[in-house]
């Protein structure tokens, strides 16, 4: 997947005499594609049945105004796409039909909030929810079947930022569902590891079956991708989509998951964020910007703002609903033409595995508390909080990147032993997010820290460099 | 209430983030380095999972894992934890509980829930588990007093905003819109909350002195949206302080000086505002009670509170009920954190 520079347009809820000027908005930011998020619910007819012809609904007719301005799409199909949906973005049909929602061990409906709602949640593992997803998707990729050429990727699964039932042990009980025998920790995230795994593949195949090559899948899964066991599953053969933690998760968790992320196979599609929904506890766009900024310094360059341009039901939209930029787009323009400045290259880092036996392990190993790890993180408490044992993390490794990688051998990843690495001594001897590029013109360190004073840096040149508080710099570290 | 179908319009970030943190300022943005994990850290949330016999984990919100070891003792344990750590909410959970909460909403739950039925749902489950002990808080919620029945919420609810009415609040800085909402109910929820941007759309230009500008903005409001049951219109930091009850300023002191301005005054904030208020800004106490005793759920305590004026002339809350409202509010906001809000500048301007 190439770089891409996206910002996410929330059609429906925008006038289309308003589409133009949203499009020239977004473009005048120096975004180079749209990322159109479609939701079943707004679609679905019942009875197999799609809406992509009524005016707010006809996304062929948005990709018009896309193509004569010169840009890219990537489309998002869920199903749940974003957050802050109706339903999960789910048909009224789809939730109302007992068949296709996740059962607890009681047979009672695995509920989920939506807003001030419980909607039971679907079963990945049900026949007829594969069934109905798959339908969903193709039905999708027709309507945009007049401008695929367009179309630079597919997002198929979960997408919100985290779920309220991703614990480990809260199994699916739907009669479609494989209960593992005997039933233990290990075997219940196997089990449910196998389910989303094969639910994901079948939304892939449906991609790939409507003419897209498997190169143009990126799939999404709810909570951190780096606690997901379904992630060094198919990382080898497909990209995934994650959501950059908020400012509350802290710098060390925020630079964790973007690194994780960038170092996936086939790398990773980034969902930073402008703004929210009413929901969601609000967050200052300096806060937002700050995020963005450590996601592009970890290395980020495959990126989408996530409300780019919404109406109604949005809070920060960068173009609101007359397709005019607010006053804090000319700071998100700054920063997304600044992104390009972070250095690429080989990155060099200390051998640290992470596979699926591996992270099924240390998962197992918790305590049952029922409680989301999503949440956990999204506050800055990771899955080594929870253990209580000392496991070895990029936080926690000194100055030198230890990045977490799902195959042995990663394009543009270098496993290094620690004496190869260049000389960078830290002052006070803080722990510092780092990584180490091996450019052309030489190694680079890129340095970020949440230290509450000022650290310095000298590296093997001799020069010596104050690295503020959260404000990542990249600096020359000599000759390789 | 709102839901999904709620039309939620006008906001900018930081206009929602400083309209949020009026009430809750816990929730005041803060940059990523900002959460930076410490032992030192005060405030928070702390987290204890135990399974009956033993503290399994201890987690705290702002200084991560907490080293403890020990059994787990019901009366005893959170408290103790809570002061080593300096945190005044904390939250205990036995294993099982939260399977049980999620096991419970599931086997109760309707597709067709109401946001209201759902949050009696969920706050009925939680003190199922806080009378098994599965669930323990800090602070200690009071163990006699009732969950209120649906219809008793939403009696109050009618009483407070009636159906297709709006409501208002305007803040200024200066001479200037600071942030804004307008909430209209239709049915049992709001249909639309309005933020600022549409509110200075539909309002048109403002003359800068809000005691004058109010007249003009409900005028805009009702003709776009319909019936105004209250609005308050305020500089920003005036409004901050009084409901955070800092002691600076009062509400009687506040509305009687016109440094806040509340029009139209519905009867439970004439109430609630407390008596100097409702002696200085309106005699007719009487009528507002009267209108009080309309509603149904409030019938039996407006009568008493009208026994009240007419004995004493005026009406004191804190007498009546033993404890006010208001200061209550106040303090809960005062004690939830210390920290500033924290919107940089640069946000919109």
């Amino acid at each position: 997947m190439r770089a891409v520079r996206a910002a996410s347009v929330a059609l429906a809820s925008l006038d289309p005499s308003r589409w133009s000027r949203v499009v020239d908005g977004l473009a005048g930011l120096g975004f180079d594609t749209l990322d159109l998020p479609l939701v079943w619910r707004d679609h679905d007819r019942g009875g197999g049945r799609f809406d992509f012809q009524s005016p707010r609904l006809n996304v062929a007719a948005f990709l018009k105004h896309v193509e004569a301005r010169g840009l890219r799409a990537v489309v998002r199909l869920g199903p749940g796409p974003v957050e802050g949906l109706e339903a999960l973005g789910l048909p009224e049909r789809v939730v109302r039909d007992p068949n296709l929602a996740s059962r607890t061990r009681r047979n009672n409906p695995r509920v989920t909030p939506a807003g001030l709602r419980l909607v039971p949640l679907p079963s990945r593992a049900s026949r007829g929810y594969r069934f109905e997803s798959r339908q969903w998707v193709s039905a999708a990729l027709r309507a945009l079947e007049p401008a695929r050429g367009l179309v630079d990727a597919v997002l198929v699964g979960e997408g919100r930022a985290f779920s309220w039932r991703d614990e480990a042990c809260d199994g699916d009980h739907h009669p479609d569902a494989v209960r593992p025998e005997p039933e233990s920790p290990v075997g219940w995230l196997r089990a449910s590891a196998t389910h989303e795994a094969e639910y994901l593949e079948a939304l892939a195949q449906a991609v790939v079956e409507a003419g897209f090559g498997a190169d143009q899948v990126v799939l999404s899964v709810s909570g951190p991708l780096s606690q997901s066991p379904v992630v060094p599953m198919l990382a080898p053969r497909f990209a995934f989509a994650t959501s950059a933690p908020g400012p509350r998760a802290g710098l060390r968790a925020i630079w964790r998951e973007m690194r994780f992320a960038e170092a996936l196979p086939r790398g990773a599609l980034v969902t930073l964020h402008a703004g929210a929904t009413v929901t969601e506890a609000p967050v200052s766009s300096a806060h937002r910007r700050a995020v963005a900024e450590l996601a592009f310094a970890a290395g980020v360059e495959r990126f989408s703002v996530h409300l780019g341009a919404a109406g109604d039901g949005a809070i920060g939209a960068l173009v609101n609903a007359e397709g005019e930029p607010r006053p804090h787009a000319a700071r998100w323009q700054e920063l997304v033409a600044q992104q390009r400045r972070w250095p690429r290259g080989t990155e060099w880092t200390l051998p640290l595995s992470h596979t699926q036996e591996s992270l099924t392990a240390r998962l197992a190993a918790l305590p049952p508390s029922g409680l989301p790890l999503g949440l956990f993180q999204s506050l800055g408490l990771g899955l080594d909080d929870f253990l209580g044992a000392a496991v070895l993390t990029e936080s926690d490794s000194g100055v030198l990147p230890r990045v977490p990688l799902v195959a042995p051998a990663v394009e543009g990843y270098a496993v290094r032993a620690e004496r190869e690495f260049p000389l960078l001594r830290v002052e006070p001897e803080v722990p510092v997010m780092s990584r180490c590029v091996a450019t052309e013109a030489g190694v680079v360190w890129v340095l970020a820290h949440d230290h509450s004073e000022a650290v310095t840096v000298t590296t093997a040149l001799g020069e010596r460099v104050a690295v503020a508080p959260g404000r990542p710099v990249a600096v020359a570290g000599g000759a390789l | 209430m709102i839901d999904a179908q709620t039309l939620v319009s006008g906001f900018d970030a930081r206009a929602w983030q400083r309209l949020v943190t009026l009430f809750v300022p816990g929730l005041a943005s803060r940059a990523p380095e900002a959460w930076r994990l410490t032992p030192e850290s005060r405030g928070g949330v702390l987290l204890v999972l135990h399974d009956g016999e033993r503290v399994l984990r201890v987690l705290h919100t702002l200084r991560g894992a907490v080293a403890h070891e020990g059994p787990w003792e019901p009366e005893a344990t959170l408290s103790t934890l809570a002061d080593a750590t300096a945190t005044r909410f904390a939250a205990a959970l036995r294993l099982g509980a939260v399977a049980s909460f999620w096991e419970r909403l599931g086997a109760r739950s309707l597709v067709d829930d109401t946001p209201f039925a759902t949050v009696t749902l969920v706050l009925g489950v939680l003190r199922e588990l806080l009378d098994d002990g599965a669930l323990q808080v800090l602070p200690r919620p009071p163990r006699n007093i009732p969950s209120p029945p649906l219809d008793m919420v939403l009696r109050a609810w009618d009483a407070v905003l009636a159906d297709g009415h709006v409501a208002a609040l305007v803040l200024f800085d200066g001479d200037h819109l600071d942030t804004a909402m307008a909430a209209r109910r239709r049915g049992t929820n709001l249909d639309r909350l309005h933020g600022p941007e549409d509110i200075a759309r539909m309002v048109g230009p403002l003359g800068g002195d809000f005691r004058r500008d109010y007249r003009v903005i409900r005028a805009a409001l009702e003709r776009q949206l319909g019936p105004l049951a209250v609005g308050v219109y305020a500089p920003t930091e005036t409004f901050r302080r009084l409901v955070r009850g800092d002691g600076s300023v009062d509400w009687a002191g506040a509305v009687a000086s016109r440094d806040v301005i509340i029009d139209p005054m519905p009867p439970w904030v004439a109430v609630g505002i407390g008596a100097r208020a409702l002696r200085g800004v309106a005699a007719r106490s009487q009528t507002l009670l009267g209108s009080l005793e309309q509603v149904g759920g409030f019938a039996p305590f407006a009568r008493g509170l009208r026994a009240a004026v007419e004995r004493a002339a005026s009406v004191d809350l804190s007498a009546y009920l033993g404890f006010d409202p208001m200061s209550v509010i106040a303090s809960l906001l005062r004690q939830s954190t210390t920290r500033p809000p924290d919107a940089a500048p640069d946000d919109t301007r």
